[in-house]
């Protein structure tokens, strides 16, 4: 009977060890391959931290696996039937195995530093190349306008979004903190340009929600009150998975909606669309009355 | 565990309208029947021919047809047809014979290979319905999925998390819907409902389904005007049947004198079997509101501003706060002189559709819900915020609700002095502009100021420039 | 350990299906078939139902004699009044009475009374009270409910329920006008035939708004004030009952209107006299009706023939008016 319970605790160890190995290689958890630099180095952390725990986890299960069968085996007839002892416990080994994680969190914490401060602190902010972004679309920008190309509001329960609008001259405005005439809105359905960072100012009408781009690996709380800057940056030109990542409500589950990332000149063309539609008065007739003031 | 057992179990089904409880059992199983017989139940659904729906993927007639091959021609447009789309003879030998059943299609030639061959060959011009009610089946299944928690099974605007909703989730079952772009004596079109549907309504808890496919959102307006027209039929043959046949109508007759009981319910009996009495009632009532219905999708039912937008200015606002302001007009009167929604109207007690005083002051609209009129501040415009909603909403007014249609009164002769001078809806663009102005007021654009208006200012304003028309009330 | 767990599962699932708690919404039984040649019958109701009729009838003949006496019914208290005015009318013959001696084609004529202590109906707005739009209290805005000296009871509708399916004179075309005056609808009562042009005007120096709030068809549009045009609207589909009007702008203002698809309806003068002419050969059934004493008659029988004359009272409780 004791050899079975011994085989049994040493089989489960051994799936999970399996498992653990197999895991990486097919993206079980991974809502597909990360698509923007950042969502990489995330998944890196991820990879760096899962590397730390399994070996953790694979050598704390072979340590078991070695008592259990040297305890079985002591107990066999025959052998020298060596009576159980007790430990008061050891300072030596007690020193080691809470300095040994210390120093792993530690290093796991100074590692993720400069992934964290580039995503959530503003100064370290990719300001450079976003400002190389409005040079392209041809944002009128003054020194002190919001980085962002886009508000995003969630409420329950839909994400509705505004952006600028267009100057006479052509030029695209610089999104204020407060809605303007000109402004262009659209609901669940962001569009931005690709390849490049890109920044969005986040807030919520009513309740917490969380702005969850699984692909790209962003998920960041909309709390009421706050306006918060989320910036991202996707590879390729397509679109992506936008959710609300916070039970939110009965609703929560409507909260899906598409984040379009394309080139600029595409981005533009969508926000001229945009402005179209939102100056159709249904008079054909009449194409340069379209601008508005 | 428990909800399992207790909880979900059963299928949906369409819940019946206040009224229906008044009539008496004979003329409750009646309605029921009725409602069967042309509607059916969630499960069992019934695509009658005689509402101006798009129920099937498509409909044509046989071009060609032998062994395992069908050639159709297509009454364009029509939806998407895949593997395993079912094929109804609907004339010709083979009519009221099995379906047939696709295996594959090929679109570019309307061409179809069957799953079995043909025992009997259709001739040529026999007409044929490909999917059969499958698009009211798909608009089942996607509004059970997205609608039915707030609009309820049977539309009427009571699901279960409707009792948490303020403003209430609509009712379908007048037919009418509130942000149309239609004139003001039509009913919603078919790209109203979709807008709606797809932008959803600001300020309110109706989200935007923008992610739909295009087949998905026909499928959904399909089976939200079946389950109007459903409802609208419910309610005009209760209202019909409860004149004479209600428990109420019932005891007066019979309190009335010669009339029993039993007289009144042979009678009952009677009209319902004799096909010029009920059943033409019926016919009557489903042919008043498939015209409607059918009017309001034609062209000239749209609102068609006469002259392209008046580009905004300091002038045109000007003037539209003159128009808002003016007592021909009374714009204020509802939404207060400084645009909060909170004119004398809102004070004010109304009547109720029985001519009964309402409990609360304030306004009705025709479904008995207390609305407020819009703050204009707020930037928020539930119908869109194009213009073309902006002049429908002033143009045709808001239906159901107590906002009227001001094309009457707003449009006019370009030249006043000139009775044959052509008409001009110039006052509806300034009193747009004015009202794309008013969460601006103390804002200039590009400016990253406080767009939160000063409404004591505003009300001042207002007050001192127009004191006579303070209200009083 | 994992039988236990397997136990659970099964128990769960059979549970699940035993209660009938299967996926709500089941795509492959969502069965459509067409419904063009549905034809219902319905002549099986007669016996599964009558058990249920009993009771009501058991119940009407015990009401019936203590109602009789009219003459006390404006002072009974309210619970027997209504009992009462349901009642009234047992020894009057539902088929009217026809007079003997006229010529012509047949004519319904009438009056409608009111029977009892006529309340005091006070001004919905007094000569003179503060309102918003104080030219509107310049004259007082009188009620409604109009009765007369001698108890004759105005705008009751008095029309044929279903027009006969043969022979309805066709609408000569003329257009029917309602007015604003002074806050009031003039006329506050009014029969329109489908498909006549239905003429709002304004004679106001402020805004109104006509809310028409038919079952089978609404509209709500400003009338351009002062107009001398108007606005023409066209109701196209018959009532079963009177619709309302409303103005939104002043909550006192109503008037009735009745779009109807014949001929054979009238509206009661200020004395509650009417007459509907020209009916044709046969037998009628006729609502009457009134906005505060809702049903007066609900099917009224009038066996039509040349040369008769149809003459008839109809009498209105006078607590039903005041409700």
């Amino acid at each position: 009977m004791k050899w079975f319970w011994c085989l049994f605790f040493a089989f489960w160890p051994i799936v999970a060890i399996v498992v653990c190995l197999l895991a990486p290689g097919n993206n079980w958890w991974f809502p597909g391959e990360a698509a923007s630099p950042l969502g990489r180095r995330i998944d890196d952390l991820f990879y760096m931290i899962l590397w730390i725990t399994s070996i953790t986890f694979v050598g704390t299960q072979l340590v078991l696996a070695y008592v259990l069968f040297k305890g079985a085996s002591d107990t066999e007839p025959g052998t020298a039937n060596e009576k159980a002892w007790f430990s008061h416990g050891s300072h030596k080994l007690e020193v080691i195995w809470s300095s040994v994680p210390a120093v792993i969190l530690l290093f796991i914490a100074f590692y993720q530093l400069d992934v964290w401060a580039e995503y959530r602190v503003k100064d370290a902010f990719p300001r450079k190349r976003m400002e190389a972004v409005f040079e392209r679309i041809h944002q009128d920008r003054q020194k002190n306008d919001s980085l962002a190309l886009a508000e995003v509001t969630a409420r329950q329960f839909e994400w509705r979004i505004r952006y600028p609008g267009f100057n006479a001259d052509g030029t695209l405005k610089a999104l204020m903190p407060d809605p303007q005439p000109t402004d262009l809105y659209a609901v669940n359905d962001l569009h931005l340009p690709a390849s490049a960072p890109v920044m969005i100012n986040l807030r919520t009408q009513d309740v917490q929600h969380s702005f969850f781009l699984p692909e790209l690996r962003i998920k960041q709380d909309a709390v009421p009150g706050l306006v918060i800057p989320i910036w991202f940056e996707a590879d390729q030109q397509r679109s992506y998975q936008l959710l609300c990542a916070e039970l939110c409500g009965w609703g929560h589950y409507k909260m899906n909606a598409r984040f379009v990332a394309e080139s600029d000149e595409q981005f533009i063309e969508y926000l001229r669309q945009l402005e179209r539609e939102q100056n159709e008065d249904r008079v054909d007739d009449a194409p340069d009355t379209d601008e508005e003031e | 565990m428990i909800c399992l057992i207790s909880g979900c179990g059963g299928q949906p089904e369409f819940s019946h309208s206040e009224k229906f409880q008044t009539l008496k059992p004979y003329a409750q199983i009646y309605v029921d029947q009725v409602l069967d017989n042309y509607f059916g139940s969630p499960s069992d659904m019934v695509a009658w021919d005689k509402l101006p729906l798009e129920l099937h993927y498509g409909q044509g007639t046989v071009v060609e047809a032998s062994g395992r091959m069908l050639t159709v021609e297509l009454q364009a447009p029509h939806a998407e047809i895949t593997a395993g789309t079912e094929v109804l003879w609907d004339s010709g030998i083979l009519n009221d014979k099995d379906s047939a059943w696709i295996l594959e299609w090929d679109e570019a030639k309307h061409q179809a290979k069957l799953e079995s061959p043909l025992a009997t060959n259709p001739e040529v011009g026999d007409a044929v319905i490909l999917g059969p009610g499958q698009i009211l089946a798909t608009g089942r299944m996607l509004y059970a999925e997205h609608c039915q928690h707030c609009h309820g099974v049977a539309g009427d605007g009571n699901g279960p998390t409707a009792p948490y909703l303020n403003p209430r989730p609509r009712d379908y079952r007048k037919g009418i819907f509130k942000f149309t772009t239609t004139q003001s004596s039509k009913r919603a079109s078919r790209e109203d409902l979709s807008r709606i549907v797809e932008d959803g309504i600001p300020g309110t808890y109706m989200p935007s389904f923008k992610l739909l496919t295009e087949d998905e959102m026909t499928s959904i307006i399909e089976y939200v005007m079946w389950l109007s027209m459903r409802g609208e039929l419910e309610n005009q043959l209760i209202g019909l049947l409860a004149d004479s046949y209600s428990v109420e109508a019932v005891e007066d007759r019979i309190a009335g004198g010669d009339e029993t009981s039993d007289t009144i319910h042979q009678e009952f009996i009677d009209a319902v079997n004799d096909p010029d009495s009920f059943p033409f009632e019926v016919d009557t009532i489903v042919s008043r509101f498939t015209s409607e219905w059918v009017s309001s999708q034609e062209p000239d039912a749209e609102v068609q501003p006469l002259t392209p937008r008046t580009p905004s200015s300091d002038e045109s606002i000007a003037k539209g706060r003159e128009l808002y302001l003016k007592p021909s007009l009374k714009c204020a009167q509802c939404h207060g002189e400084a645009g909060l929604g909170d004119g004398s109207q809102t004070f004010a007690v109304s009547k109720d559709a029985a001519g009964q005083d309402n409990l609360t002051p304030g306004l009705y609209d025709t479904w008995g819900n207390l609305v407020k009129p819009r703050n204009l501040h707020s930037g928020i415009y539930r119908g869109g915020r194009r213009p073309i909603d902006l002049y429908s909403r002033i143009y045709a007014g808001i239906k159901g609700t107590p906002m009227p249609a001001f094309s009457s009164t707003l449009l006019r002769k370009s030249n006043p002095e000139d009775s044959g001078s052509e008409m001009t809806d110039e006052d509806i663009w300034h009193l747009v502009n004015y009202i794309y102005s008013i969460p601006f007021e103390d804002v200039k654009a590009g400016q990253g100021g406080s767009s939160i208006a000063n409404p004591v200012k505003d009300a001042n304003t207002a007050s001192e420039e127009d004191s006579e028309e303070v209200a009083v009330n | 350990m994992f039988a236990r767990f397997q136990l659970q599962f099964v128990l769960l699932l059979t549970v699940a299906i035993f209660s009938g708690c299967t996926p709500q919404f089941r795509r492959e039984k969502t069965e459509v078939k067409s419904a063009s040649d549905v034809v219902i019958h319905f002549d099986d109701l007669s016996s599964s139902n009558n058990s249920e009729e009993t009771p009501d009838e058991a119940a009407t003949p015990a009401t019936t004699p203590t109602a009789g006496n009219e003459s006390t019914t404006a002072t009974t208290p309210k619970k027997e009044m209504v009992a009462a005015t349901t009642t009234s009318k047992p020894d009057v013959a539902k088929q009217a009475p026809t007079t003997t001696g006229y010529t012509g084609p047949a004519k319904f004529v009438g009056r409608v009374v009111v029977k009892g202590d006529v309340p005091l109906f006070s001004a919905l707005l007094a000569k003179g009270a503060a309102t918003k739009d104080m030219f509107c209290s310049e004259m007082a805005v009188p009620n409604e409910t109009v009765i007369s000296k001698d108890g004759g009871l105005g705008n009751v509708f008095v029309y044929m329920k279903k027009a006969p399916r043969k022979g309805v004179p066709e609408y000569s075309g003329e257009p029917f006008v309602v007015n604003q005056k002074g806050c009031i609808f003039i006329p506050h009562a009014q029969i329109v035939r489908v498909g006549q042009p239905f003429i709002l005007k304004n004679s106001d120096p402020v805004a109104h708004n006509v809310r028409y709030n038919g079952f089978a068809s609404q509209f709500n549009d400003t009338v351009v004030s002062g107009s001398t045009d108007g606005l023409t609207k066209v109701i196209e589909f018959p009532e079963r009952l009177p619709a309302g009007m409303v103005c939104d702008f002043h909550n006192w203002m109503s008037a009735y209107v009745l779009p109807v698809d014949h001929p054979w309806a009238a509206v009661t003068d200020a004395d509650g006299n009417f007459e509907i002419t020209n009916l044709p050969e046969g037998k009628w059934d006729f609502v009457i009706w009134h906005e505060k004493a809702l049903y007066i008659e609900r099917s009224f029988k009038v066996t039509a023939a040349p040369n008769t004359l149809i003459e008839k009272v109809f009498e209105v409780n006078a607590s039903k008016l005041s409700q």
